[in-house]
């Protein structure tokens, strides 16, 4: 029936008043015509009813022969429609003017949204972007993102990968940093138990898989230390869950150095701010966007425009500059080794916190104005970590006739 | 004119023939008209000749050789092409004559 309505709607239709003592035979005739007529209401001699656009004039003859007289009471539909904004030019010619600019509009970036990175901030991997051409208001059609994906993976050493997708007019980056912690596998996946560090296996603990490596084994970084494809009592291949605890002596070497002289910031106290207002990647300043101050240090808070989720590409920028002065300082042999203990706390509580250290034996010296401390490291610690299985590698071990026991 | 009525009769039985051969309704075969009822509220006649009756309350269409008259409560024609009609209203009783 919608569809019915639709197509009477785009063909147009009048509404018309029949009136006359031979109603039945105006039917009878605009039946016989192939005339279309719905909607009928008989009350006395006058009859109201619709036609199509096409047939009324048809009608209005046949009114003639059956001795009815006709009027039309209403048009509606597209054609009339179309018809009474015709002379109204500005109307369409506003209509069309914003149904090119929308579609003008969509052929640039409108956002850049980046997640993922907690050690490199948004704007060093935005600024990394935009000299590879991926900014706001850049045309489209224009970005090559498979060759800015790698080039900016290149560039940025933190990075180990990054996916560029496009939604509409905005950007999505997702990233994922060097040196993350290790993902926490659903303990009803399957996964096999590598090696994070290179070292010499003390002991081994196996909880469930098969131990390929055991205590007295020197083992490599990322080498399969227990498989997840074991034997069943019945003899067949399962794949499961594989944990374990593999305790290895580490040997390790880091280098710490503290520079012993140079140049702190030394804060004036004296600042400016700046409003920006940022539209399709130019950028329009409110006031005089000259910074009268020789060094100075910014902080920039963006706050993007968002209309029913959606990120427009008009943005407020409220930047500060805080002047500072340069001012030198030379460090002795003894505040560098101070710092440089502080260095070496700071490193074994966030990277050794959970191994045990046996010997730790430094070498300090100095050069090129710096204060250098070769640390070198023996400790025990747990070098199994989880490693899943992906979708391809289950389906040819499924294939191969190896199940998933979960 | 009573030999043409005859050849008519001989065709439509021929339709009613096959149509029993078949296994499938009649109206699928034959040219006679159909009309379907939905409750009393609408009823779609086709193969209907023309309107020979429209008022309120009574309705009556004329089928090929005879003619259908439906009489109830306000009885409109919602549709009306070529020899398709259907009408809605309250129907209360449907006669043949």
């Amino acid at each position: 029936m919608f569809l019915l309505k639709f197509i009477r709607f785009i063909k147009g239709y009048i509404s018309f008043t029949a009136t006359g003592s031979f109603i039945e035979r105006f039917l009878n005739l605009a039946a016989k015509n192939r005339i279309g007529i719905w909607g009928a209401k008989k009350k006395g001699e006058t009859m109201t009813a619709f036609t199509s656009a096409a047939d009324y004039k048809s009608l209005s003859a046949i009114a003639g022969v059956s001795g009815t007289s006709l009027k039309a009471d209403g048009r509606h539909g597209l054609p009339f429609i179309t018809k009474r904004y015709s002379r109204r030019t500005g109307v369409l010619a506003g209509a069309l003017v914003l149904a090119l600019t929308l579609y003008f509009m969509t052929k640039f970036i409108w956002s850049v949204n980046i997640t993922g990175n907690s050690a490199l901030s948004q704007e060093e991997i935005a600024a990394e972007l935009d000299s590879l051409g991926l900014k706001i208001g850049a045309y489209i059609d224009s970005i090559d993102f498979d060759e800015i994906q790698q080039k900016a993976l290149i560039d940025l050493d933190e990075l180990s990968w990054m996916g560029i997708s496009l939604d509409g007019t905005t950007v999505l980056i997702e990233v994922r940093e060097r040196g993350e912690l290790p993902e926490i596998i659903d303990k009803d996946e399957a996964c096999n138990i590598i090696a994070a560090k290179t070292g010499l296996i003390k002991s081994m603990k196996v909880f469930s898989g098969r131990a390929e490596v055991s205590a007295g084994d020197a083992v490599l970084k990322g080498q399969l230390l227990v498989n997840s494809i074991y034997t069943d009592k019945n003899g067949k291949s399962a794949l499961n869950h594989a944990r374990a605890e593999i305790i290895a002596l580490i040997e390790e070497d880091k280098t710490f150095e503290v520079n012993l002289s140079g140049y702190l910031k030394d804060f004036t106290g004296v600042e400016k701010d700046l409003l920006i207002i940022d539209l399709f990647g130019y950028k329009i300043p409110l006031g005089s966007g000259r910074v009268p101050y020789e060094r100075y240090e910014t902080k920039s808070r963006r706050k993007d425009l968002v209309i029913l989720g959606k990120t427009l590409p008009l943005a407020l920028i409220s930047e500060q500059y805080r002047e500072y002065s340069s001012k030198p300082f030379e460090l002795t042999p003894e505040e560098a080794e101070e710092k440089t203990a502080s260095l070496v706390l700071e490193y074994e509580s966030a990277e050794l916190s959970q191994a045990i250290i046996l010997r730790r034996d430094f070498t300090k010296k100095q050069a090129n104005g710096k204060y250098i401390t070769n640390a070198h490291y023996l400790y025990e610690t747990d070098i199994a970590r989880e490693q899943p299985i992906l979708a391809e590698q289950i389906k040819i071990l499924e294939a191969l006739g190896i199940y998933i026991n979960k | 004119m009573a030999k043409r009525n005859q050849e008519r009769e001989n065709k439509k039985n021929a339709a009613g023939r096959l149509a029993e051969f078949l296994a499938v309704p009649q109206a699928a075969i034959s040219a006679e008209s159909h009309i379907e009822i939905r409750g009393n509220k609408e009823a779609i006649i086709e193969g209907a000749q023309g309107v020979l009756e429209y008022c309120d309350e009574t309705i009556k269409i004329s089928l090929d050789r005879k003619a259908v008259k439906f009489s109830g409560r306000s009885l409109n024609l919602k549709g009306m092409d070529g020899d398709s009609i259907i009408i809605d209203g309250f129907i209360l009783s449907i006669e043949f004559t």
